[in-house]
């Protein structure tokens, strides 16, 4: 088919026609993307806010609900809770005629349960119980159920015995706010936060600035080596971190030894646990179980530097040289020139040390071992050992660690991005 | 300025960064690689270790570690399958973001959704969606398929943990980064292609695929080096450490479990630099034959 000239009228019609039906597939196609992206993590709301009899509802169910019941009462509908449920049932063949069956439960596993079934031989549909291994067929001779009404009110507490098909059963939205609040008492998710924070910000802050300093050196200053050095960073990005685990968890966990050994053996003070105001366990000074451990060793990373580095070389010249002419000093210019001019790359190095280090699992996982001074993930990971069935629970919980967490990244995105776009992954 | 003050000002500069990367990163790397080559195991400091030759390489690579190790480098390589898909979803969704419309800033946010949430939170979500009675299966049971025992059976929690990694990258940092790529591509060779009468399918294979290529190429490579020590969280958090018939023990995992649950510091040493070894083949191989033009 030969292209419409570019000057036809025709040309343009057909692309906006073709142009309308293609938007609509794209906005079908990226909301269905769209959902999946966000139906997981519905999910985990939904979870969060079920009781434990509906986790495991099948079909799933979205609305977190609880199946509630009611009976008419002088022409009103009142809410009840439903005790018992029972069939009083006779076997249907004569020479049985007479015994009653045993008192058929609905509703629960593990009784007898009533059945519809089809008679062998064809017919009508009966009713049938399933006893031992096989139906027998029955026929119901009362169907009732013992409901409390005003149930939690103890002085208009009754008792009733009602014919169960005046018992209407509804599922009810339900969400068990409550389930927060037990989840946020079963983990110490205060304390979690305090140790995530204090971590991350003394990591981040750390990183900051030894990398801007560095960058700065490896950008503008000259000295013996420079190139060398600079090279030997780099070569350390490629390097997987499981290489450098095991050495540091060993100078990590000899470090209070060696140390007590050569200015404190009597007292011993490098591997004693303190404490914050005499109360709050702050694990101790340095060593397995320690901030230092967590945050010291994270602080270093040659990405920050090489990252820093790049964006240092694209700030000209020629604002340094003038500083310099008005007798700016080195740490003059880092302070006054650089620095200010580099906010946007310096807020991006902090939001990506921040994210990793406020989502570091493996290094504080090796060298805590005291739930006082975990981090979010550590303690998530120690929650769901405790916790293993109730979903709930573990839903629960997680929000409670994961929200606040979205909304600082949600608004740090533009720094994300350009950090993204600066190739600023860290690998 | 004498030429010994400027040295001194550069050091100076340096010293607060260099001091830390020194103790922990240069003397790790080295003492990482001094361990590989002795036994040992934590008991007494780190000066009671003994030599051992290659025995450690010789026990990972043909000895009593060797069906445990190529296990979890099989492992690993199993879980890099998901990349390519992962990739080509991201692309695919940035293409189609880059078209400017209403709603696109609303669109990409929701995409990244899952990457701002990744972390351990998010793989307990996942545990119970993929659960035996979770969401996942509930929701193939209501499209008339059997479910999958995702978590307990060693052939299907892989494929659970790819489909879940996809769920959290493909709308991520790859989809942004294509998407800078993607507005970088001059507008007038579309245009020009329009005129020749080219389809949608032309124009992608003549002009986006081409012009993205140094994006894919260090997306690619920087997936694979992060590939090999990938999947310990979910090994942890998802499978409670090596899974069903050990599927989930990677790599990661497996260094984790020799150094830190068997206190074998020597052999996971060893392990570790194999690991190592790896990353950098593979990584040379790509810049000698894949690396025309990398975006840094």
């Amino acid at each position: 088919m030969p292209a419409l000239a570019r000057t036809s009228p025709r040309f343009y019609e057909k692309r906006s026609v073709r142009r309308r039906i293609a938007m609509v597939v794209t906005y079908l196609g990226l909301s269905v993307v769209g959902i999946t992206m966000v139906l997981p993590l519905v999910w985990m709301l939904s979870t969060a806010l079920k009781n434990e009899a509906s986790i495991y509802s099948i079909p799933p169910e979205w609305l977190p609900s609880e199946t509630r019941h009611y009976i008419t009462l002088e022409g009103e509908e009142v809410e009840v809770r439903l005790l018992r449920k029972r069939v009083k049932a006779e076997l249907v063949n004569p020479s049985d005629r007479g015994r009653l069956l045993d008192s058929v439960q609905l509703d629960e596993p593990g009784r007898l349960d009533l059945y519809e079934a089809q008679l062998r031989g064809g017919g009508e549909k009966t009713q049938a119980a399933g006893i031992a291994d096989g139906l027998v067929p029955v026929n119901v001779v009362e169907s009732y159920s013992v409901v409390k009404l005003n149930a939690g009110d103890p002085e208009r507490e009754k008792v009733l015995r009602v014919p169960s098909d005046e018992v209407t059963k509804r599922r009810v939205l339900a969400p068990q706010w409550g389930n927060f609040a037990r989840a946020v008492k079963s983990i110490n998710i205060g304390r979690a936060y305090i140790n995530s924070i204090f971590i991350t910000l003394v990591i981040t802050a750390g990183q900051v600035f030894t990398s801007s300093l560095a960058a700065y050196a490896f950008a503008r200053l000259e000295f013996p080596g420079r190139d060398k050095l600079f090279i030997g960073y780099l070569a350390t990005m490629m390097i997987p971190g499981a290489v450098i685990l095991i050495p540091t968890y060993i100078v990590v966990r000899y470090l209070p030894d060696a140390l007590n050994w050569a200015f404190s053996r009597e007292a011993q003070v490098f591997s004693q646990d303190l404490f914050l105001f005499g109360k709050y366990a702050v694990g101790k000074a340095i060593g397995i179980d320690s901030y230092f451990a967590v945050i010291v060793p994270a602080m270093f990373t040659a990405y920050g530097t090489f990252m820093l580095r790049q964006f240092f070389m694209g700030i000209p010249k020629d604002l340094e040289d003038a500083a310099r002419i008005d007798g700016c000093s080195a740490i003059g210019i880092y302070r006054h020139v650089i620095i200010p001019l580099s906010k946007p790359a310096l807020a991006t190095l902090a939001v990506f040390t921040f994210m990793g280090s406020w989502r570091a699992f493996m290094w504080p996982l090796i060298v805590l071992n005291t739930e006082d001074l975990y981090p979010i993930p550590v303690m998530l990971r120690s929650f769901q050992s405790a916790y293993t069935v109730e979903y709930n629970l573990l839903m629960a919980g997680a929000l409670v660690a994961l929200v606040p967490t979205v909304i600082v990244f949600m608004a740090a995105q533009r720094y994300f991005r350009a950090g993204i776009r600066l190739g600023a992954i860290k690998g | 300025m004498s030429k010994l003050r400027k040295g001194l000002v550069g050091y100076a500069f340096l010293t607060p960064n260099l001091v830390g990367f020194l103790v922990f990163m240069f003397f790790p790397v080295i003492a990482s690689l001094v361990l590989s080559f002795t036994t040992y195991e934590l008991v007494g400091g780190p000066l009671s270790a003994s030599w051992a030759g290659l025995k450690n390489f010789a026990a990972l690579l043909g000895g009593d570690q060797r069906q445990q190790f190529f296990q979890a480098a099989w492992n690993t390589v199993f879980l890099m399958f998901g990349i390519p898909i992962s990739i080509l979803g991201s692309l695919f969704l940035a293409m189609v973001l880059n078209q400017k419309f209403r709603g696109m800033v609303f669109f990409r946010t929701v995409f990244f959704l899952p990457t701002i949430c990744a972390g351990i939170a998010v793989l307990m979500l996942w545990r119970w969606i993929l659960h035996d009675d979770g969401l996942l299966n509930a929701l193939l049971k209501q499209v008339g398929l059997k479910g999958v025992r995702w978590l307990n059976e060693s052939e299907w929690i892989r494929p659970a943990i790819i489909i879940m990694q996809t769920w959290m990258t493909v709308g991520g940092m790859n989809m942004i980064l294509y998407l800078a790529a993607l507005s970088n591509v001059p507008p007038e060779l579309y245009e020009a292609a329009d005129i020749d009468g080219a389809g949608a399918w032309r124009k992608f294979w003549t002009i986006t695929w081409p012009m993205v290529s140094p994006t894919t190429f260090f997306i690619g490579v920087m997936s694979v080096i992060r590939g090999f020590q990938a999947g310990f969280e979910a090994a942890m958090i998802i499978a409670d450490g090596a899974g069903p018939g050990g599927a989930t023990r990677f790599l990661s995992y497996f260094i984790y479990e020799r150094a830190f649950i068997h206190y074998r510091m020597g052999l996971a040493s060893a392990a570790a630099w194999l690991m190592f070894l790896a990353v950098l083949v593979l990584t040379l191989l790509n810049w000698r034959f894949g690396g025309r033009r990398v975006i840094y």
